[in-house]
């Protein structure tokens, strides 16, 4: 377990046995900016970083510090690095050759990426200058889960994601190699007449798979996904699939690369002709896709057949149930899919990671609200290995509430837009390889007959095939603690206890247990 | 009167631990009397500082009596009777051969840390860990050490230390200087840092030459005593040897914790990659370590003493080493179990188990007490609380393979582990009450 003396670094000549002047200890206390985990992109922890202020320095300049723990809460570097007074840590990123931070500071309209080799020796920074319509999308953008400003390609190299200020908005994938490799860049046209938007979701050492989002204004409610095939050797596009009203409106919640370089699609379809943001969809589909955009297997389940069959309700399952915000997919080694979501009463579509973008592209968006969001149990679908629903478990949870944010009046925008600000149960879901299990965390208020209310940490978990629940209430006994949870190595969570008395925050790591 | 407070604090204890042979105890008879005592020489430490120093060590001082105090009732010392009748054999010894020594008010206390180490407080009070313990292999050794801690004191290194502190932080020029870096708009922690770096660096260097000091005095009341004088040396080269590695015995713990129904899993203890290609924390912020060592290296006090003295060599003595030595390690168990550390605990009790130096008997029960505590920290997600992970630094092999071992078992493994343990055991153990609650505890577990 470690203790930290409130959430402040104080550095060694604080820790000097003489060294007990207060003037010395102000000097040389310094609090953190912010901190966070270093993810990869099956939310695993890598580790976790915390940035500080140390000095000022002439100029507007300030001397901070970065420093990094390993997954086991080891400090591993504490690196010193001086910019501008407005420059903060945006996101950290570790591809297992190095690490990468995007140091960005709006005021100076710029985004610096420093990054460290494998012996914490700092590589040439590289800046990227921002237009003021860019660092308006990036700050919408941080705002979302989902989103990867930096993407990392293991053992290979970063990709940084750029909104870039076209003629609409545009996108630049910027490929930076730790490898020895080429760098490269992606970029929409320059003269697109659709505003445009893209995320990487999935990655191995051959390809990317992105998903663009686009559309022709920003009140616009015409919606094309794409996805796309990307060399990551050489940034050359290798094939695009189109979604749209009008060709398989689909949405997307979640990519694999399969061990023959077939790329699995997964999400939500709708009737042809549909609009994915107004209208409700069909059901749940997967579609394996080869590398030259021919689409091999194509599977769906629908809400009035399928599901209602398996869930035993006479009616349209959506219509009964209420409808299912679908976080995750996860897929273990057998080719068993488990679609991870939560219900929500009151709108009717589902979203997914593109939903991220569409809600950027949206503009997110606050104002007043006039109806809401009541999100209840969680719930997984199991389908096999042809993507057949085989079951659905839910999993008991309390309902939390969430005003609508009314600037475009859907429901499911609304939804999405929520997600984005974080109005549903759910945190992440981590899979765990090596043991083909996956984790889905979800963050619940309890609201128990007869005891107080009080939150708890749940964890549904899937090994060799069957669902449990973990549960770590967020309450010491005497009441006098405040806890938070940290995503941690795979099968673990972090816990901050803070000892509200003893001013005190106790770390420390623990497994989730499989009852 | 010195000899009779001595005895009163050291020999007053409460025999009254629960488990197996252990009759020591955390506290002394008297917390008041140890108070007393500890004013007493607090006071006359006081005293001894000039008018000008006074107020200032006053502080100092007492803020030392209250941690060390602090100390006393978290449990940092043991009190047992074997060990300090050990050590009181030594120090008279060491007393008699050096009447000179005003022993009056020393106290020596028995730290539980398993760090092989000493220390002299500088008002009278003296700490031996209990791995200094597990180091010897006679009572030379002990005499040598003790020696050097007592020549710290006769030449009021501590006082000095804190003399010159006083001097260095209340002197005009630090003040300014102290003062111009920290009020400076910009660049004040560096300016800070760097004053400080220097200030550090003259206690340090001078801490150094403080032991090669202690060295040569306390060698020479070593040299007056019965006790081999090779010792020293030896002792010396233990502790160079055990400055990196600590728990290096072998612990077996695959055979163990195979099962034919429930084998060991090797991925219960596989090493987990590295983040950064370094062997310690690459850290910008960190001063020059071999700048700030407290202590000159090892070698070079051996050195010295070889070059200063004609170093003989005679019998050794082992009176009771064995005995004092069994209670060592049959304590820390008691002590591992009691701050809860588990993973220390387990890899005690396997390396005495490998080195036979544990009944059977109670190694079942211990074990399989452990377990059952392990699962019930788990299940109550506060066992990293008490276990934390492997630093990725350390190379020490054994206990960090208990310490991936215990943070990797789930609880479906502990169910087995517990149950096929006890049930292994099972013929051994029948009459003892604490295995065969631990035995009913997995037995339930493994109903389904």
């Amino acid at each position: 377990m470690k203790r930290i003396s409130t959430l402040l670094l104080i550095s060694f000549v604080a820790n000097l046995t003489f060294a007990q002047e207060k003037k010395i200890n102000e000097v040389n206390t310094f609090k953190v900016k912010n901190s966070g985990a270093i993810l990869n992109k099956e939310k695993d922890v890598d580790g976790y970083y915390f940035f500080y202020e140390l000095d000022k320095l002439k100029k507007g300049d300030r001397e901070f510090a970065i420093q990094v723990l390993d997954k086991n809460l080891v400090e591993v570097a504490k690196k010193t690095y001086i910019d501008n007074k407005n420059t903060f840590l945006m996101k950290s990123s570790f591809n297992n050759q190095g690490i990468m931070f995007a140091m960005a500071n709006f005021k100076e309209k710029k985004i610096s990426l420093l990054s460290y080799d494998k012996k914490v020796n700092q590589l040439p920074t590289i800046d990227i200058p921002l237009e003021s319509k860019e660092i308006r999308y990036i700050q919408y953008m941080q705002q979302t889960g989902d989103f990867n400003i930096i993407f990392p390609v293991e053992n290979k190299g970063f990709i940084f994601n750029k909104f870039e200020d076209n003629k609409k908005i545009g996108y630049s994938l910027k490929y930076y190699p730790t490898d020895g490799g080429k760098s490269w860049e992606y970029n929409s046209p320059d003269d697109s007449k659709e505003m445009l938007a893209i995320n990487p979701i999935e990655v191995n050492d051959k390809v990317i798979v992105a998903l663009e989002t686009s559309k022709p204004g920003l009140l616009s409610r015409k919606l094309t996904l794409k996805t796309k095939i990307i060399d990551v050797n050489t940034g050359v596009l290798l094939y695009e699939k189109e979604y749209s009203k009008n060709s398989k409106p689909r949405l997307i919640n979640n990519a694999f690369l399969d061990k023959d370089n077939n790329v699995v699609l997964m999400g939500e379809y709708f009737k042809e002709g549909d609009n994915i943001i107004d209208d409700k969809s069909l059901g749940l589909f997967t579609e394996v896709v080869d590398l030259s955009g021919k689409t091999l297997k194509e599977n769906f389940t629908s809400w009035k057949e399928d599901v209602a069959k398996i869930a035993k309700v006479s009616g349209n399952y959506i219509e009964d149930k209420g409808y299912i915000y679908f976080h995750n997919i996860a897929r273990t080694k057998n080719n068993e899919y488990y679609a991870i979501g939560e219900f929500y009463k009151r709108t009717a579509s589902a979203g997914g990671i593109a939903l991220t973008t569409l809600s950027l592209l949206g503009g997110g968006g606050g104002g007043a609200s006039v109806t809401q969001l009541t999100i209840t149990n969680s719930v997984v679908f199991k389908f096999n290995s042809d993507f057949k629903l085989t079951g659905i478990q839910e999993f008991e949870k309390g309902k939390s509430r969430a005003p609508s944010l009314s600037d475009f009046g859907s429901p499911q925008l609304n939804a999405h837009a929520l997600k984005a600000y974080g109005a549903f149960d759910y945190e992440y879901t981590q899979l765990d390889k090596t043991n083909d299990r996956f984790y889905a965390c979800f963050i619940d208020y309890e609201r128990l007959k007869g005891e107080k209310n009080k939150s708890a940490f749940k964890t549904i978990i899937c090994d060799n095939g069957q669902l449990s629940e973990d549960k770590i209430y967020l309450k010491s006994d005497n009441n006098n603690t405040d806890f938070r949870v940290l995503p941690a190595k795979v099968g673990n969570v972090l816990l901050l206890e803070y000892d509200k008395k003893l001013k005190e925050i106790n770390i420390h790591l623990e497994k989730i247990n499989i009852k | 009167m010195k000899t009779k407070l001595l005895l009163f604090l050291l020999l007053s204890y409460f025999g009254t631990c629960q488990s197996q042979n252990y009759k020591f105890s955390y506290s002394p008879n008297s917390i008041d009397s140890l108070e007393n005592y500890l004013t007493k020489i607090t006071n006359n430490k006081i005293n001894e500082f000039g008018t000008n120093q006074r107020k200032k060590a006053k502080e100092i001082l007492l803020e030392r009596k209250v941690s060390f105090l602090k100390d006393v009732e978290d449990s940092t010392f043991i009190f047992d009777k074997t060990i300090n009748g050990f050590l009181q054999k030594i120090l008279t010894e060491v007393y008699h051969s050096n009447p000179q020594i005003d022993t009056k008010d020393f106290y020596f206390l028995i730290n539980k840390s398993l760090i092989p180490n000493a220390a002299c407080y500088g008002n009278g009070i003296f700490s031996i860990n209990l791995g200094l313990f597990s180091l010897i292999e006679n009572n030379d050794e002990m005499a040598f050490i003790i020696c050097h801690e007592l020549a710290h004191y006769i030449l009021k290194h501590n006082d000095k230390a804190l003399e010159e502190y006083l001097e260095t932080f209340n002197s005009k020029d630090v003040k300014q200087q102290l003062n111009t870096a920290s009020n400076k708009k910009y660049g004040r922690r560096s300016a800070v840092t760097l004053l400080l770096k220097d200030l550090k660096f003259n206690f340090m260097k001078r801490s150094r030459s403080a032991e090669t000091r202690a060295d040569s005095l306390g060698f020479t009341m070593f040299n007056n005593t019965k006790y081999n004088k090779q010792a020293s040396i030896n002792i010396l080269k233990k502790l160079d040897m055990t400055d990196g590695i600590l728990f290096n015995n072998l612990t077996d713990l695959k055979q163990n914790f195979t099962f034919e129904e429930y084998p060991f899993k090797e991925v219960w203890i596989e090493k987990e990659d590295k983040m950064f290609d370094t062997t310690e924390s690459v850290n910008d912020l960190e001063l020059d370590k071999d700048s700030l060592k407290t202590h000159p290296n090892i070698p070079l006090r051996i050195e010295n003493l070889i070059h200063n003295y004609t170093i003989t060599t005679t019998n050794t003595t082992k009176n009771e080493i064995e005995l004092v030595q069994k209670k060592t390690s049959e304590n820390s168990i008691k002590i591992f179990f009691d701050d809860s550390k588990l993973d220390f605990a387990l890899y005690q009790l396997l390396s005495l188990h490998k080195k036979n130096e544990l009944d059977k008997k109670a190694f079942n029960s211990y074990v399989a007490y452990l377990l059952k505590k392990v699962y019930v920290l788990k299940e109550k997600h506060v066992f990293g609380k008490y276990v934390g992970p492997v630093n990725s630094f350390s190379e020490e092999k054994y206990i960090n393979e208990i310490r991936l071992f215990l943070n990797n078992l789930e609880l479906k493994d502990l169910r087995k582990i517990g149950y096929y343990f006890c049930q292994k055991n099972e013929l051994i153990s029948k009459d003892d009450t604490e295995f065969q609650d631990a035995y009913t505890f997995f037995k339930s577990l493994n109903k389904n």
